[in-house]
């Protein structure tokens, strides 16, 4: 049967292949390295397919159309962006689990929004481009609503990790999948306070996560994540969905922390071991 | 204010560069299609996105928007001093102030 071999958390911030010239480059050849580890961490895994859990940020859905979750399982490629400095292509998408996890989904209560063609933006192909092409795997993207209101809840996350944890047990096949919950942490996207890094609540959420307190994340309000982390620290929920996904309790590794207002996020990019 | 409409025109920019062109030539002409309350036809005709932004609207679309519709040039540093009332905060990168 597939498994889940393994987790990590990792940024999307779009300035890490759009503007890496701003940035200190200490910092950013650290971030680089950490990127260099969770690939060498995927090859020993010998994993083969990266289910990659990211949001839009009103460039790929619009008022329109603002799916809670949604699910690609046909032709993916990105990004849609033309200014990150990625020349666009086509991601290999494993097509088949991708669409077990959607059917699994739709018998258990999930009704997944689908996608069987997407164009991804920077928050799937960041991590895509950064940490799946290099190391050889297909991908399966997934978005929530993290960056757009209305939000998924966070409980609702949990849930769908869960869910996504049990539909790959589930697949009859040999496939080896690590989940990337990607996106944060504390960053104001287009507020006033723009450029702003709380580290102080960065910490706090690397805390839980290397300690495997899920619900900890959970149980963070909306209000509480706003006031301390940013809007864009609400893509944590991405986190909780990849936590939520591995098959045993985890304890995150920390492999970087580098508060960069520059790119005006926290970056936070860690492995989510199983625990003994 | 229903900021819906609001949203739509700014993402209704994002999707075809064109409509930039048209609002410009003709803004009452462009956003009469709009369900607009006054009050935002007219923010949106001055560009006033805190304004917008305080009211709800996205930042995410304020800041798509605003070198769409001002240029390019400047970006984050003319942006950020907008969103913060004409006065520029610390920001890592600023150019220097005169």
């Amino acid at each position: 049967m597939a498994q889940i071999v393994g987790g990590f958390i990792m940024p999307h911030d779009p300035l890490i292949t759009g503007n890496p010239e701003i940035a200190d480059q200490a910092q950013v050849a650290a971030v680089e390295a950490a990127f260099a580890r969770v690939v060498e961490r995927v090859k020993a895994l010998k994993a083969d397919t990266a289910i990659v859990i990211g949001d839009d940020h009103f460039t790929m859905f619009g008022p329109h159309c603002l799916p809670p979750y949604l699910i690609g399982i046909g032709d993916v490629e990105g990004p849609e962006e033309s200014w990150l400095r990625i020349e666009r292509y086509s991601v290999p998408n494993n097509t088949a689990l991708a669409e077990h996890i959607m059917n699994f989904g739709f018998d258990r209560g999930f009704d997944w929004a689908v996608a069987k063609s997407l164009v991804v933006d920077h928050g799937t192909m960041i991590p895509i481009h950064k940490a799946v092409t290099p190391a050889g795997m297909r991908t399966i993207p997934i978005y929530t609503a993290a960056g757009v209101t209305p939000l998924l809840r966070t409980k609702r996350a949990k849930e769908l990790g869960q869910m996504i944890g049990a539909a790959v047990a589930a697949f009859p096949g040999n496939d080896r999948v690590v989940v990337y919950g990607t996106g944060g942490i504390s960053h104001w996207v287009g507020t006033a306070e723009m450029g702003r890094v709380n580290v102080e609540f960065d910490k706090l959420v690397l805390g839980m996560v290397e300690r495997g307190d899920i619900d900890g994340l959970v149980n963070l309000s909306d209000a509480y994540v706003l006031e301390h982390g940013g809007n864009g620290a609400l893509e944590i929920r991405n986190w909780i969905v990849a936590m939520a996904a591995m098959p045993a309790a985890i304890r995150g590794d920390l492999f970087c922390y580098e508060p960069m207002p520059p790119w005006i996020t926290g970056i936070g990019i860690a492995e989510l071991n199983l625990a003994a | 204010m229903s900021l819906n409409a609001v949203e739509k025109v700014f993402w209704e920019f994002g999707t075809d560069t064109d409509r930039i062109a048209a609002f410009r030539a003709d803004p009452d002409g462009y956003l009469a299609p709009y369900r607009l309350e006054p009050d935002e036809r007219e923010m949106v005709k001055r560009v006033d996105l805190k304004a917008l932004a305080e009211r709800g609207v996205s930042t995410l679309l304020t800041m798509m928007v605003w070198p769409m519709l001002k240029g390019p040039e400047g970006m984050p540093f003319s942006y950020l001093e907008h969103m913060n009332g004409g006065v520029m905060p610390p920001f890592p990168g600023m150019p220097p102030q005169a």
